[in-house]
């Protein structure tokens, strides 16, 4: 077994044992959150050594070429020696420009970077505080605006959730790393083809800035965004997208709650399938955002009604506790 | 000689076949069920590496990781008929493909030297 070194300690990990629990075993503290590869929170960097290819999957190109990877991801092939990233090596320094609620649990926070700060609409950044590290998704052309918008959802005793919706104020320093994710408007033949985003929560996040995106740069093809809640008080910028709508003909906005009357109304999957029923499968780009259970669903179904999997862009928003969703149920 | 890998057309025909096979193995309710819960780029890629390797294509398959990344679902039942599914519709993508039958049997070959490795034997 390959044998790790951090802190000066060297021991040797376990068959099968990742680089994060292998830490955690040691009773170390190191930065998580998804623990599957998705959320980039568990950046570490290989001082001497290379980390396995698979635990680089995502990172930025000048990422992979310093040896930095993925803790959560990574089940070394050789001796490591390896450390938590410098603030200063992979962080940025922003200030907070703006915030404001946007429905009852969610929180628009506007952040203003220090430094150059370049980003598409739809990656997302993280938000590090201490140990505790984060993803959130911007929703709008940081390159033109010249700040961040994220869409935060306070989850019930979530750690970082509620510290920026109840203890930071403007002009407060947050440090931030990124960007990173697919999930972002990405035309290179043409502006004509269709595409469909759909999403619940603040997976609108994400979806808001892809249409922004797409319409700034003349996107010509028909867009349908479907944004899901449970009710009407989990729906917000509904305002701004029907103007956005009714600017731009064509753009459509669709609202699917789950406890609406309307049974029409009421399921994302039909909804989505709908949509798709009218439009050329074999060009439409898809994009889908938020919940974990949902996003997967969503993205076999899409699937299998005919949309080619390398037309399908998905950010499933996994939280500490829903990381096991992609874990083979042991026992079903 | 060229592999089929070669003559089907490299990386992009897998692209295609991966999206053809892995649409029969989500239809079929006699394997589908092994898919609950799975992420499906992850299945993407993997089946990528899988239809690569039995095509003949440059791969660094591993009986280890075989045996590894069936291990649970073994334990949930994976067995010889599941494998025959998996080689009726990897013979179905290519015929759709336009592939010829003693070609296909050479696929089919492949993919059965597998067999002990996928499950755990
Ligand atoms: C790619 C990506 C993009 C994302 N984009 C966004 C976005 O745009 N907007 C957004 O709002 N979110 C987004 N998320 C989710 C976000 O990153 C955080 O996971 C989320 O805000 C929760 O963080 P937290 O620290 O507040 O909660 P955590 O403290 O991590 O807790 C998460 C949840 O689990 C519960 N919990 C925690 N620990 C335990 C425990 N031991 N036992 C039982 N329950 C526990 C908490 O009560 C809480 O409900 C994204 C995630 C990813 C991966
Ligand atoms: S990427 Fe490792 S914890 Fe999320």
């Amino acid at each position: 077994m390959p044998s790790l070194t951090y802190k000066g300690r060297t021991f040797t990990l376990q068959d099968q044992q990742s680089i994060l629990e292998g830490l955690e075993n040691q009773g170390e503290v190191i930065p998580n959150s998804c623990r599957s590869g998705l959320c980039q929170s568990c950046l570490m960097h290989a001082v001497s050594g290379t980390p396995t290819s698979i635990s680089q999957q995502g990172l930025k190109e000048t990422l992979i070429s310093q040896n930095y990877f993925l803790a959560c991801k990574c089940i070394p092939t050789e001796d490591l020696d390896v450390s938590l990233p410098s603030d200063s090596a992979v962080s940025i320094q922003t200030t907070v420009l703006g915030k404001e609620l946007l429905a009852k649990d969610v929180l628009c926070l506007r952040l203003l970077p220090q430094e150059t700060f370049s980003c598409n609409a739809g990656q997302y950044i993280n938000v590090v505080k201490d140990d505790l590290i984060r993803s959130y998704s911007v929703a709008n052309l940081p390159d033109a605006d010249g700040y961040l918008e994220l869409h935060i959802k306070r989850l019930p005793e979530g750690r970082m959730s509620n510290w920026l919706h109840d203890s930071i104020a403007i002009h407060d320093p947050v440090t931030i790393r990124g960007p990173a994710g697919n999930c972002f408007y990405n035309a290179i033949h043409d502006r004509n083809f269709p595409i469909v985003l759909a999403g619940t929560g603040t997976g609108l996040a994400p979806l808001e800035g892809i249409v922004t995106d797409a319409l700034d740069k003349g996107h010509d093809g028909e867009i349908t965004l479907i944004h899901g809640a449970m009710n009407k008080s989990g729906i917000y910028h509904e305002e701004k997208l029907i103007k956005m709508a009714d600017f731009h003909h064509q753009f459509t906005y669709i609202q699917s709650l789950m406890e609406s009357a309307d049974p029409a109304n009421s399921d994302l999957n039909a909804e989505v399938r709908s949509v798709l029923e009218n439009l050329d499968l074999s060009r439409v780009k898809v994009y889908l955002c938020g919940s974990p259970a949902l996003v997967n669903k969503l993205k076999t179904r899409v699937f299998l009604q005919g949309v080619p999997s390398y037309n399908i862009f998905s950010d499933p928003f996994i939280t500490a506790t829903t990381a096991d969703w992609d874990v083979f149920p042991r026992n079903s | 000689m060229k592999t089929l890998f070669e003559k089907i057309g490299g990386s992009d025909a897998v692209n295609t076949a991966v999206e053809i096979f892995y649409r029969k193995m989500l239809t079929d309710e006699r394997v589908n069920y092994f898919f609950d819960n799975t992420d499906m780029d992850k299945q993407i890629a993997k089946q990528k590496s899988f239809l690569t390797m039995v095509f003949g294509g440059p791969n660094n398959y591993t009986g280890k990781d075989m045996r590894e990344g069936h291990k649970h679902l073994v334990a949930r039942g994976l067995n010889d008929e599941h494998v025959d599914i998996v080689i009726e519709h990897l013979g179905g993508t290519l015929k759709e493909l336009g592939v010829a039958d003693d070609e296909i049997n050479q696929v089919a070959e492949l993919a059965n030297s597998v067999r002990d490795d996928v499950l755990n034997r």
